[in-house]
């Protein structure tokens, strides 16, 4: 093979000439030391908190975390081996973001929205930074649009709206993170519903046995999982509640309305107080850092029920002018021996609009979900929920509340009058009522006719036991008999004469049925 | 070798520090440079890494001014005990660039692949004097023949690369 050098040289020319030919411009500076991840450098005197710094050889980058008068303190995203000190690294004059978009829609990523599912990469040309403001007061709407759980203390006791921010709080093993999978699987019977499932420090077999169940339930078509395990590093934690918030509002500023939940945040605390220790931050309560707060006020804050103009924003093409979008937060935090006046909880509570608190007593004693009625509050929930459900649900929480009460007195005193006792059985019902299976999330129609036979004393001559198949068959009854009404409940918003009779007599009629 | 980079930064801060409170930089650097000169010297190394007693002595008989201050004399005794005074380079290095940045001293380097002409030198040199008029400018102009084509500037940390290697790294990069 003979080579021809005139064509080789006019080649690379050709070559040379076609390139980009642009100046770069970039801040260096030199690693001076690297600890655990935390790369001391100096120069880089024009970066900003929060730049991502390309380290050398391609490595990966690196994420500005402290600005020091001469030095510059920075978080390896990628493994800190392969980092010698007196490298140079460059600033990139970018902030970290991540890939977004529905090709994400049924996908696990990383907190940078990379895959770890093993199905190929997912292709999109749209990134939003992690770190975005939040909604002002003017883009935003009241919340007045209910979120059904399928669960129905929630739904009747703490309702929730779409845009709020409810947290979900109780010891390890109250079924927090089962009432947040029910949450995600009762949405399939909604449309323009996403889902986004934060796992924050998890055991990734603990998240792949979670992915599994919403497969099985076909939740993963609306659900995006954005996994950071135990075995990432502190700084991976970190960003993955912003990544998956970053997704989260994308599918919010298209007009849709997300759901993201936050599995847990005092996993998020932890890394963050780990990062804070060793960048030398002072410590405060718990050896926290100072900006604690800040750090899950920044990011529930980006939750919001946002109007018209704040979509058409995102969306030039955007014709219907009535749809809005919705981003409710549900963020999880693990107590230690319930103790909810610890520093996070108190934190993650006073920044929420309401607690959904979970008590091991209730679970072990075989109420599940083990929801305390008594402290679970919801601050904005009750406007969006429908005047039926309010209609309905509004003696649930004080029936319960005097429940609990007389079951105590109850114990000390063996002869009780006949008020007592019906207040007793009447409160054993509710309890029963509000029993619920995991994975079996309820619609609101089935919700309407309990409570309505609750409220309306058609469940007086019904055994406890028997009431979970009451339930169920009333449902099923209703439903192949009374489609229409089924249709008619679910657009109306008040409880009218005739419904009320209408609904009497269809209860009245099945219970004939039922009793036979 | 990381915590000898991390001490030498300290350290430079440290003195960086004292010599903005006593404003006696140029002082400062004499001793700084002295001692520099002097841990390049083979025989001295020898007698630093041998016998410390004897290396401290030495110094104090080569510039007995260094017993007049009381810093000076204890940063001596500091780079003696704490093995440091090899490592004078690094905190010379560090110090220089934090007096600089403090001072508001701006260094322009420019790297190019051939020699330029003094004509053009001049205009680079107005063209910069223009643009940072508030501020002392130091050019030093290079020769790097690695860049193949273009030039390379640095202002303190600020980098303006227009060179050929880096436009083909970078086509190079974004087409992997």
């Amino acid at each position: 093979m003979s080579l021809k050098f005139d064509g080789i040289s006019e080649f690379i020319k050709n070559k040379i000439c076609k390139l980009n030919n642009k100046t770069d411009i970039y801040y260096e500076g030199l690693i001076i030391s690297i600890v655990d991840n935390i790369i001391k450098i100096i120069g880089l005197s024009g970066v900003f908190i929060n730049e991502l710094i390309e380290l050398p050889n391609n490595i990966g980058y690196a994420l500005v975390f402290d600005l020091d008068r001469y030095s510059v303190n920075a978080i390896s995203l990628v493994s800190f081996l392969c980092l010698e000190v007196g490298m140079k690294v460059k600033s990139t004059g970018r902030i970290l973001d991540v890939p977004v978009g529905n090709k994400l829609l049924g996908r696990v990523v990383n907190s940078l929205g990379k895959y770890i599912d093993g199905r190929g990469d997912i292709e999109t040309n749209i990134y939003y930074p992690i770190e975005y403001d939040c909604p002002r007061i003017i883009d935003r709407r009241s919340i007045n649009r209910p979120l059904y759980t399928g669960y129905k203390s929630i739904d009747s006791m703490i309702p929730i709206g779409m845009g709020q921010r409810e947290l979900i709080i109780g010891d390890r093993k109250t079924g927090k993170t089962s009432i947040a999978l029910d949450i995600i699987i009762n949405q399939r019977n909604f449309n323009n519903i996403k889902c986004v499932y934060v796992a924050i420090g998890q055991k990734l077999s603990t998240v792949f046995s979670l992915v599994k169940k919403l497969y099985y339930y076909n939740a993963m078509d609306y659900t995006v999982v954005i996994a950071s395990s135990a075995s990432d590093s502190a700084i991976m934690q970190y960003i993955a509640p912003y990544s998956g918030c970053s997704i989260a509002e994308y599918f919010r500023n298209q007009g849709d309305d997300v759901i993201i939940i936050y599995d847990d945040l005092s996993k998020h605390a932890i890394s963050y107080r780990q990062i804070s220790l060793l960048l030398r931050r002072p410590p405060c309560r718990e050896a926290y850092p100072g900006d604690i707060f800040y750090i899950h006020s920044r990011l529930l804050e980006r939750a919001a029920y946002v109007n018209y103009n704040f979509i058409k924003k995102y969306n030039v093409n955007y014709k219907k002018n009535y749809l809005t979008g919705s981003l409710t937060a549900l963020p999880i935090v693990e107590t230690y021996e319930e103790d909810i006046s610890s520093f996070i909880p108190t934190n993650i509570i006073s920044i929420t609009d309401g607690q959904i608190f979970l008590e091991s007593n209730l679970f072990n004693s075989g109420i599940k979900p083990a929801i305390n009625p008594g402290i679970s509050v919801s601050r904005v929930g009750s406007s969006a929920q429908t005047n039926i459900m309010k209609h309905l649900s509004s003696s649930i929480r004080t029936s319960l509340s005097q429940y609990y009460e007389l079951l105590n007195f109850s114990q000390f005193s063996s002869d009780l009058d006949k008020d007592t006792i019906n207040q007793l059985s009447y409160g054993k019902k509710v309890v029963e009522i509000l029993k619920q299976k995991q994975y079996k999330p309820i619609s609101y129609i089935q919700q309407v006719l309990i409570f309505f036979s609750l409220k309306y004393g058609y469940l007086k001559d019904i055994n406890v036991c028997s009431l979970y198949d009451f339930e169920n068959k009333l449902y099923k009854y209703f439903i192949s008999n009374y489609f229409d009404l089924n249709i008619k409940i679910k657009l109306i918003d008040e409880l009218d004469n005739k419904l009320i009779s209408n609904l009497k007599n269809i209860i009245s009629s099945f219970k004939l049925i039922y009793l036979k | 070798m990381i915590d000898i980079i991390n001490i030498s930064y300290s350290v430079s801060l440290a003195i960086l520090n004292i010599v903005l409170l006593q404003k006696n930089f140029m002082e400062c650097k004499r001793v700084l440079f002295f001692l520099l000169r002097l841990s390049k010297i083979n025989k001295i190394k020898e007698i630093y890494i041998n016998d410390k007693r004897k290396f401290s002595k030495l110094i104090y008989l080569i510039m007995p001014k260094l017993l007049d201050n009381v810093f000076f004399k204890d940063f001596v005794f500091f780079l003696i005990n704490k093995n440091m005074f090899l490592y004078i380079n690094y905190i010379i290095k560090f110090f220089i660039e934090m007096y600089k940045k403090k001072k508001k001293l701006i260094t322009v380097i420019i790297y190019t692949c051939t020699t330029i002409s003094s004509k053009n030198k001049v205009n680079i040199k107005k063209l910069y004097i223009k643009k940072f008029c508030n501020f002392n400018l130091n050019f030093i102009f290079r020769i790097d023949k690695k860049l193949i084509a273009g030039f390379k500037i640095y202002i303190n940390d600020l980098v303006y690369d227009s060179s050929l290697i880096n436009s083909i790294k970078i086509n190079f990069c974004s087409k992997e």
